[in-house]
């Protein structure tokens, strides 16, 4: 019985102590200050590029996209000895979302960049970046009920950022994604390097399983800046859409807008959002219960 | 094996030293200028020195024998006095003939001495405490105690271990980093927040000194409480305005903490138990009056709790300090200390296995065969040894080694061990210090020294599992820093004037072995506009900063009451905490200046008015400043400094300012004592990045994070019997600049934030009561042995501080909170005894 309450005191004490942080809402917002916003990706694989261009809206708004669709974009390439060309500015668009009208097809080491002009003749212009070498995937193991183990070769003498991503089918319907970063200080030039994802199979955010029969690894081989972006991207992603994520502020880093490679050509201005060259490997694989 | 490169170092320090000093004096021009300040000096000093006797010794406790730093000695005949040193000692030179001498002392009997001055004399002068008994509250004190009126420097906060005690503790622990938070000028970024924030600098712009030792870490538990163990310490000095000239490497504060030598006349102990942790302190002769020891240990112990239940069996989570020191008193002119910290947390966790099949799990495997933890620790070894050269001529010779490491782990027992690593990060100190104060007469002191520091930084070791593991070894070497930095400072008092004027020469060498990168200057730093990479060899210079440091601290007496003073200070600063979190964390890293971080610049003029009221019972003080911040560091929005080794790639130029002004009264007579004070201060940042683009906020200046205009603190002790006293500190604070969400976009359909600039937003302000009682008992005459009670509550109207806002997004429902670290009011209760 002594014993007994001895634990009771100890875990009341213990607990008063984590307990004492707390939050509660607010509902103060600033004013909007509208924003562009422009997004897209090319990579090894031949296939019409899509580009999405929005401005922000209000926090409070009941949509979330706002769409532009009187911009005019252009795909460059240069080449390893110099020589420019535009590879496409021919684009459907439908609320927001640019796709090229054929499939395009790139070569590793060229490099390409996406240039906008909108309507009030503002024109903005991505980083020129490399199409880095294709890393293939030389294996993944479901290692148990909730890891992922993605296998490779990472090059050796450069540094490599990756971007892993983990999509989850069930009987030909993806039902699941998730995505991870990582540069390559961990592995560089190793032969075996592994990532682990996390599958998520037991429980979505919403508590509820998640069936799935096929899984499905992207290892996608990036630039430094775009690395970045999905690395903010990814963290932001975390915080925003977790209520509980209240001790975790204590070690926060100062939120900051998502700004990739894009910037305005005029007064260098960033603008929110990322132009991605990509060298993507995929691998799929059943899974067995 | 470890020694081998220590002694390396050694020499290098020697060689070095040698050369620079060799380079001071190669020179015709400097070697005159450098003649001519000593001649002026020494001539200055000469002229009034005939006929005139010293009187010099140590000012002890009476009871405890130990010496007492900062008492006060006043002659009636001359008008003229002086303060004991940091290690008890004083030298007064006075004229031939009768002499009365009063020597006072915080908490002490005032004590007169009667001398006939024909020769020069020593004196070993014990003072009695004012009054004897565990609780220690001091109604009558020495009414210059908190005055600003006598010391030359302004801005400078001297605590004894006796005012922290006094204050309301967050679960009954006297905390030192609590109680400079109650001094006007310092501030935090909030409750639980690692280190402390003086007048507009970043918390590794405060040199925390524990026994001349640099501490790098001063908190536990993430920042909860203070490393520092009361019991321990005898003094403490914050210096924030004016900072002497032999204190250098740091650029917005020193905070020279000492430790108490133990009691050398009989055994004693003390210690304290409390909720969550409990200390004890031993204390005693060795060889009576010659050798004497102290240690003393501090321990949290709720996690002794963590084996009673299943859920947390093999989890560790605690904390711990060990204090220790032994002074050797040689002979009336020689005494040895030796000194040293040892403190730590530790976290260790066991994975977890899943609530729902833990119970299964449990049979099939054993607990603790996965695990992960971190550990960070602060250890400092001090030797010293003071000589009396002469009746004025006193020195002490310092050789200190200072480390903090931390080490994150991840243990996987078992048939996979690819995910296992050990991760550790250090940075090292090797310090040699001769320091010598020269007593010229009663009104000129002359301090000079040289300050030789050599620096280890480990940035990152980790080892991971087999070769076939898939991950790597990494080592990013052994960065290296040597500080060299000779001064000298004069301080001087003509009629109403006084001056302390003091010139320090710093020079710092950053050192390979060491793999540095060099970027196209045309375009941002970043791994992709690398454009050479040099490794630099042991010992070989990658780069070399010099700079003099000149500090003036002006003051005139109106009277002995009303006083003004003026003061300028310059100070580099060579080493850098690299962080960009809401507060600092145990992991991260310090970084030297070096090929691509140039060393930070700080100048600060203040000004300043003190006054004492005619029965010293009030002491007020107001003092106004200004500093500016040059090659300041900041990071470049969403910085990857996890394990980076181009982390300049990540970092920003900055520069910045910092005014404000300071208004303190304290009241130190009568059963109500206490301090008021209130500080108005503006903190901006700016970068200045040649590439506009990546300039925070397009380069205009912005509120640095810990920027609060407004503070007002309370500290109040009201002795209500003999037996009870009660303890109060209120505090209110503008809300820190944060960055809130201004719009929403949609990746993906995901939601993300766009953002207002760069802390435009504030806070809401932020305010606190915490009050104490403390009971004890009347002492028994016969019985040793004397205990008291403390109970309290910290946040006692259960006010929710804001640490930070964030903003969530669920579908497509935004909502705003604001997290607070303490938002409940904490009862303690503590024992404290002694013996």
């Amino acid at each position: 019985m002594k014993h007994t309450s001895i634990k009771i005191v100890i875990v009341v004490m213990i607990a008063s102590f984590l307990m004492t942080n707390c939050t509660k809402e607010v509902s103060e917002d600033l004013p909007h200050e509208v924003q562009t916003v422009v997004l897209g990706a090319i990579s090894n694989q031949t296939e019409p590029i899509v580009i999405t261009i929005q401005e922000t809206v209000p926090l409070r708004s009941d949509t979330t996209f706002s769409a532009i669709n009187d911009a005019a974009v252009t795909v460059y390439e240069k080449d390893k000895l110099g020589n420019t060309q535009i590879l496409t500015n021919t684009f459907t668009v439908n609320n927001g979302r640019y796709t090229s009208a054929t499939s395009i097809a790139t070569a590793i080491g060229n490099r390409y960049w996406i240039e906008v002009v909108f309507s009030n003749g503002t024109t903005i212009k991505s980083e020129e970046e490399e199409l880095q070498p294709l890393v293939s995937i030389l294996d993944v193991n479901i290692e148990d009920e909730e890891v992922v183990k993605i296998r490779f070769s990472d090059p050796q003498n450069s540094t490599n950022f990756y971007k892993y991503t983990l999509n989850l089918w069930n009987e030909g319907a993806l039902v699941h994604t998730r995505s991870a970063e990582s540069n390559d200080v961990l592995f560089d030039g190793n032969a075996n390097a592994f990532v682990e994802l996390y599958r998520l199979n037991d429980d979505d955010d919403e508590g509820e399983v998640v069936v799935h029969d096929t899984v499905e690894v992207l290892l996608c081989n990036s630039n430094s800046s775009s690395y970045q972006f999905y690395l903010r991207q990814g963290a932001e992603e975390e915080i925003i859409q977790n209520e509980d994520s209240a001790i975790d502020q204590f070690f926060a880093t100062p939120p900051a807008n998502l700004f990739g490679n894009i910037k305005n050509v005029i007064t260098g201005k960033k603008v929110l959002g990322n132009f991605s060259v990509n060298a993507i490997s995929r691998l799929r694989k059943t899974v067995i219960d | 094996m470890e020694t081998k490169p220590n002694k390396i170092l050694f020499l290098v320090v020697d060689a070095l030293l040698l050369s620079k000093i060799k380079w001071l004096f190669i020179n015709s021009n400097r070697r005159k200028v450098i003649y001519t300040i000593f001649f002026i000096f020494g001539s200055i000093g000469s002229t009034i020195t005939a006929q005139s006797h010293s009187i010099s010794g140590t000012v002890k406790d009476a009871s405890t024998g130990e010496t007492l730093i900062g008492a006060t000695l006043y002659d009636i005949e001359s008008g003229k006095g002086g303060v004991s040193n940091g290690y008890g000692f004083f030298s007064i030179t006075l004229s031939e003939g009768e002499h009365t001498i009063i020597v006072s002392y915080l908490g002490y009997k005032d004590i007169k001495k009667q001398l006939n001055l024909v020769a020069n004399q020593k004196l070993t002068i014990d003072l009695d405490p004012e009054q004897e008994g565990l609780d220690e509250v001091v109604i009558k004190v020495d009414g210059g105690s908190k005055s600003q009126t006598k010391s030359v420097i302004s801005g400078a906060i001297n605590l004894k271990p006796i005012d922290v005690k006094k204050l309301p503790a967050l679960l009954g622990e006297p905390d030192i980093t609590r109680a400079m938070l109650t001094q006007p000028g310092i501030s935090s970024v909030g409750e639980g927040a690692s280190g402390f924030n003086v007048r507009g600098g970043n918390i590794d712009q405060n040199l925390i000194l524990l026994d001349e030792a640099p501490i790098y870490n001063s908190s536990h538990l993430f920042g909860f409480f203070s490393v520092f163990n009361s019991d321990a310490i005898k003094d403490m000095k914050l210096y924030k305005g004016g900072i002497p000239a032999r204190y250098g490497g740091r650029a917005s504060s020193v905070l020279d903490i000492r430790q108490r030598e133990g009691n050398t006349k009989q055994f004693k102990a003390e210690g304290g138990i409390g909720l969550l942790f409990s200390r004890l302190t031993l204390e005693g002769p060795i060889v009576k009056d010659k050798v004497n020891y102290l240690i003393s240990g501090r321990r949290s112990y709720f996690d002794l709790a963590f084996p009673l239940f299943k859920d947390t069996k093999g989890t560790k989570a605690h904390f711990y300090d060990l204090n220790a020191k032994v002074s050797w008193r040689i002979n009336d002119k020689n005494t040895l200390f030796a000194s040293g910290y040892f403190g730590g947390d530790v976290l260790k966790l066991l994975d977890n296995l899943g609530e729902e099949n833990a119970e299964e799990e449990e049979e099939e495997e054993e607990p603790g065969e996965e695990s992960f933890g971190l550990t960070w620790r602060n250890s400092t070894a001090t030797l010293r040894w003071n000589n009396i050269f002469s009746d004025r001529l006193f020195m002490n010779i310092s050789g200190i080694y200072s480390r903090y490491d931390y080490t994150l782990f991840s243990k996987e027992e078992g048939a996979s061990s690819s995910s296992s690593f050990d991760w550790e990060s250090s940075v090292e100190n090797f310090i040699l210090k001769p320091d010598f104060t020269y007593y010229q007469n009663a009104d000129t002191e002359i301090k000079f020294g040289i300050n030789a520091t050599v620096y280890r930084f480990t940035p990152a070791k980790v080892a991971g599992g087999d070769t076939d593991s898939g991950r790597n070894e990494i080592d990013f070497g052994t960065e290296k820093g040597v500080e060299i930095a000779p001064y000298v400072s004069y301080e001087r008092q003509w009629g109403a004037f006084s001056m302390d004027a003091g010139l320090r020469y710093s020079w710092f060498g950053n050192l390979g072995t060491y793999e540095v990168s060099f970027y196209d200057p045309t375009q941002p730093k970043s791994v992709s506009t690398v454009t050479t990479v040099k490794t630099f060899k042991t010992n070989q210079f990658i780069k070399e900063y010099t700079g003099f440091e000149p500090r003036l601290a002006l003051k005139y007496d109106f009277s002995d009451r009303k006083v003004v003073k003026l003061g300028y200070n310059r100070m580099f600063q060579y080493i850098h905490l690299i962080s960009n979190t809401n507060a600092a964390l145990p992991v991260d890293i310090w970084k030297p200046s070096g090929a691509h971080i140039k060393p930070l610049e700080v100048n600060q003029w203040s000004v300043g008015y003190a006054y004492d009221t005619e029965s010293s019972s009030y002491n007020f003080s107001a003092e106004a400043y200004y500093k500016m911040f040059n090659n300041l560091l900041e990071y470049k929005d969403g910085a990857d400094l996890l394990l980076n080794e181009k982390l300049e790639t990540e970092l920003l130029p900055a520069k910045g300012y910092s005014y404000g002004m300071e208004l303190s009264a304290h009241k130190t007579k009568g059963k109500l004592t206490g301090n008021v004070n209130y500080t108005h201060t503006v903190t901006k940042r700016k970068t200045i990045s040649v590439f506009d683009n990546e300039n925070i906020n397009g380069g205009s200046y912005y509120p640095s994070n810990y920027d609060r205009p407004h503070i007002f603190n309370i500290t109040a002790n009201y002795k209500l019997s003999e037996k009870w006293t009660v303890g109060s500190f209120f505090t209110f604070q503008s809300g820190r600049p944060t960055t809130n969400a201004n719009g929403k976009f949609d990746i993906n359909g995901d939601t993300f934030f766009s953002y207002a600039t760069r802390n435009a937003d504030r806070l809401k302000p932020a305010h606190r009561l915490d009050l104490s009682f403390t009971y004890t008992p009347k002492k028994k005459q016969q019985k040793r042995w004397c205990g008291s009670w403390v109970f309290g509550v910290y946040n006692v109207y259960s006010n929710k501080n804001a640490f930070s806002t964030y903003s969530t997004i669920k579908n497509n429902t935004f909502k705003t909170f604001e997290f607070s670290v303490l938002g409940v009011p904490i009862p303690f209760v503590t024992y404290n005894f002694k013996f």
